[in-house]
């Protein structure tokens, strides 16, 4: 490394499993070819192509929005690093298959669950688990989605630990988001970094739209258009902070893009407002909460959704994606039993496991955590975001204290898993200019439509960009970086 | 389509074509003052740029109902008028946020109309509408204030050109385009009909009415700048600069873009794309036919009485159209 390179100060962090370094000053073989390429770029160099990235970023209004009365507040763009993450080809095999099996077996159960419940009377998964879940959805007993597809996206989060092994962190079944970021993270680096390109054989990630349409259409009701089912992507509308997202997939999907305003229900068939009259709607792509879809059977005050949406989709006459009430599948709780849920449905052992989960709720674990308490990272069973995450290592005894009665006060509410030490990735870092080692995760995309599966080859590598944080989230200072799966 | 698509299409186009003649009010108006034969012009002038951004004129017609424009109501210029040094007023009109008038108000709402709706746009046009908001968000205040109004005006018009040159270019010319384009020419007739009568009302202010003053062609010819058209009047009246030459020019001719009668006439091309929607007891294509036709047929002599009141009938004749245009389309 020569003395002026943006490595030159990179700190190596021996008790970590660093993806880009064997070890010190030993390059990882995939890596070889990007290091080359910002290893011989001067700083100055290297800041232009930020600058670049950056710019690139802001003009297609890849942002979120800071309102405020002053000039009409700020617009932010998700941090992105240039540093890719790159995984090999064998070793993404292995995942692919772990979480094509992960989303066959949390499908089957949550079909189970509001159908005959075989599951829960043979006692694999405790019934007080389901049934005291927010997400459990009264609606949604004995009925049968377009061919038994509850969770036709599901977003799965992956840790890779200091033993060099994945592992499971949480699976994301209601609205997972993210996916826009991994196309347009692609599309920067292609631009700023084409030579590298050249050389790597980068598996492609710009077919995912293109998937996710065929999932939609292979789920559109009996009585859809024919021959293509008219399929529409739900909105919040312009100021929720994924918008960008929601408009970028209708785009490319090629589908409306509505608000709950522009749609309808009469005699339980749903329509959307359109200059030329009324139009059917066969399937609903929603991004937003259970909560909202339908003032008339949940929140009586939501603006958000359709009044009459449940009732049609309960006659099966319009699709919704995912179907309501998966959610008690992403229970944090409930998660842990994913590995016996793949034994029970599909007779398979786990190939990706989980990490290590205990619940709170069981007495003996509950004592277990407490007095371990320290080791533990607590977590609420149903908040997303990294919100409301606690890493035990970091507080004063006081703090712990406060830790543990709330988690007494409501243990069914809470899990706690060990501190897991995430892998660390070059990362580039202003302040310090030049490159440091920063904590990531992979959060996956794995689609299942009508006889048909699909997993995103790669995924978004997010990055905690503060020296030491493990938490990853963009709500909480982290960043993202594109994610390469080389063929061999 | 979605109504609410379409609604947001067409103020997109209004929206992006009234900044634009706020920047070219600016750009024409303000370098006016410099060289201007009289002093007191200034003031006149100041107070006019108020009156072409702000009220004077009834605003039906003029404001987005939907809820999704976001902006809250500002107070109204005229209150805030009074007192305001030179360079408040300049600032005013350009970056104020709270004004719904300004640049700045008219760009923030063409650019989330554009959001709402640009999964249904090139690229290239988003980004157009997207550059030319961060445009003026980053622009020095201090910079305007001092020695950049020409810089920012003129690159403001620049933003405009390649905006409207992005949706041609790259558009489909189907419902979408037309939707856009409607509301750039609807706008853009209603401008135009403002900027004269601004500078009628300025006319009579710096010269008592006397028609033939060395002042009165300066500020004909200031109009004629102000709309882009003085060049190809040169080539069309090698005559005088006079008032009949001017209205006559800028509301009849058939083949100037910035004429009323050809604005129209784009209106009328835009509706007859969307025909298909309209139903049979419109008044709309009747309305929209009809005047065009005044103006395409318009005799100086028809108006020469009082060509201001003929003026504001006019507009309000554009802003029933754009109420017609709502009733057919966006409810």
């Amino acid at each position: 490394m020569s003395h002026h390179s943006p490595f030159s100060t990179y700190k190596f962090a021996d008790d970590l499993i660093d993806e880009v370094w064997d070890k010190p000053n030993s390059i990882h073989t995939s890596y070889k070819d990007v290091y080359r390429l910002f290893e011989s770029m001067k700083i100055s160099d290297f800041k232009k192509l930020n600058e670049y990235a950056r710019m690139s970023f802001l003009n297609q209004g890849i942002t979120y929005a800071v309102y405020s009365e002053e000039h009409g507040g700020t617009e932010k763009i998700f941090p992105f690093d240039l540093f890719p993450r790159i995984i090999d080809n064998e070793e993404w095999e292995h995942l692919e298959a772990g979480l094509k099996q992960r989303n066959m077996a949390l499908n089957l159960f949550i079909k189970d669950v509001y159908n005959k419940k075989k599951i829960l009377k043979d006692k694999v998964v405790p019934q007080e688990l389901i049934f005291s879940s927010n997400h459990y959805c009264k609606l949604m007993e004995n009925i049968s989605p377009i061919g038994g597809i509850y969770t036709h996206i599901c977003g799965t989060d992956l840790i890779k630990n200091t033993d060099g092994n994945f592992y499971v962190l949480e699976d994301n079944l209601r609205s997972p988001s993210g996916v826009s970021y991994v196309l347009s993270n692609r599309k920067a680096l292609r631009r700023t970094l084409m030579d590298v390109f050249h050389n790597l054989k980068v598996k492609a990630v710009s077919e995912y739209p293109y998937e996710l349409g065929k999932v939609l259409e292979s789920v559109a009701p009996k009585n859809a258009w024919s021959p293509r089912p008219t399929c529409v992507l739900l909105t919040p509308g312009l100021y929720n902070s994924a918008y960008y997202e929601h408009s970028f997939l209708a785009q490319t999907i090629g589908i409306e893009l509505v608000q709950g305003s522009d749609l309808f229900v009469e005699k339980n068939v749903v329509y959307m407002k359109t200059i030329k009259g009324r139009v059917k709607v066969d399937v609903i792509y929603r991004r937003i909460d259970d909560d909202f879809l339908d003032p008339e059977v949940f929140r009586s005050d939501s603006l958000l959704g359709v009044k009459g949406l449940m009732s049609a989709y309960k006659k099966g006459n319009v699709t919704i994606v995912n179907a309501p009430g998966t959610g008690i599948a992403d229970d944090k709780a409930v998660c842990a039993y994913v590995p016996d849920m793949i034994k029970y449905y599909l007779d398979e052992d786990a190939i990706i496991s989980n990490v290590p989960t205990y619940l709170c709720e069981r007495e003996k674990e509950l004592e277990y955590v407490l007095s371990n308490i320290q080791k533990m990272v607590i977590k609420p069973v149903d908040m997303s975001g990294g919100y409301g995450v606690e890493i035990c290592d970091t507080k004063s005894a006081a703090e712990l204290d406060e830790i543990k009665a709330k988690v007494k006060a409501d243990p069914r509410n809470f899990i706690a898993q060990p501190k897991m030490n995430l892998s660390v990735h070059s990362t580039y870092i202003d302040e310090d200019k030049g490159f440091q080692p920063r904590h990531i995760d992979l959060r996956t995309f794995t689609l299942l439509g009508k006889d048909y599966q699909f997993t995103l080859e790669g995924g978004l590598t997010r990055v905690a960009l503060k020296e030491g944080s493990l938490i990853v989230n963009s709500s909480q200072g982290g960043g993202s970086k594109d994610t390469w799966v080389i063929e061999a | 389509m979605l109504a609410r698509v379409a609604n947001s299409l067409y103020w997109m186009g209004r929206y992006i074509e009234r900044s634009e003649h706020i920047a070219r009010y600016l750009n024409v108006q303000y370098f006016s003052t410099l060289d201007a034969p009289m002093t007191q012009q200034k003031k006149v002038i100041l107070k006019s740029i108020l009156d072409m951004v702000g009220g004077e004129f009834e605003t039906k017609g003029q404001e987005q109902t939907q809820e999704q424009s976001g902006q809250q109501q500002s107070q109204s210029q005229s209150q805030t008028q009074t007192n305001l040094t030179e360079q408040d007023i300049l600032v005013a009109v350009t970056f104020n946020s709270g004004n719904s008038n300004s640049i700045f108000s008219n760009v923030q709402n063409a650019r989330e109309n554009a959001r709402s709706v640009r999964y249904l746009l090139s690229s290239g046009l988003w980004e157009s509408v997207n550059r030319y908001y961060h445009f003026i968000k980053e622009y020095s205040v201090d910079f305007y204030k001092t020695r950049g109004l020409y810089d920012f005006t003129t690159q403001a018009k620049e933003h405009c050109t390649i905006i409207r040159s992005c949706a041609n270019g790259t558009l489909l010319h189907d419902d979408i385009w037309a939707f856009f384009k409607l509301g750039i020419h609807l706008e853009r007739t209603a401008q135009i009909i403002r900027v004269l009568n601004c500078k009628m009302n300025d006319i009579q202010a710096l010269t008592q009415n006397d028609k033939f003053t060395p002042l009165t062609t300066y500020q004909w010819t200031i109009t004629l700048k102000i709309l882009e058209s003085f060049d190809m009047y040169r080539r069309v009246n090698k005559g005088a600069i006079n008032q009949q030459n001017v209205l006559d020019f800028l509301l009849s001719h058939s083949t100037l873009p910035c004429s009323v009668a050809f604005s129209l006439a784009k209106v009328n091309e835009m509706l007859s794309c969307l025909t298909f929607a309209a139903s049979s007891d419109s008044r709309l294509g009747f309305q929209a036919g009809k005047l065009a036709s005044n103006f395409k047929y318009l005799e100086y002599e028809e108006i020469e009485a009082n060509p201001q009141a003929f003026l504001l009938a006019s507009l309000s004749k554009v802003y029933q159209l754009h109420d017609l245009i709502e009733k057919e389309y966006f409810e």
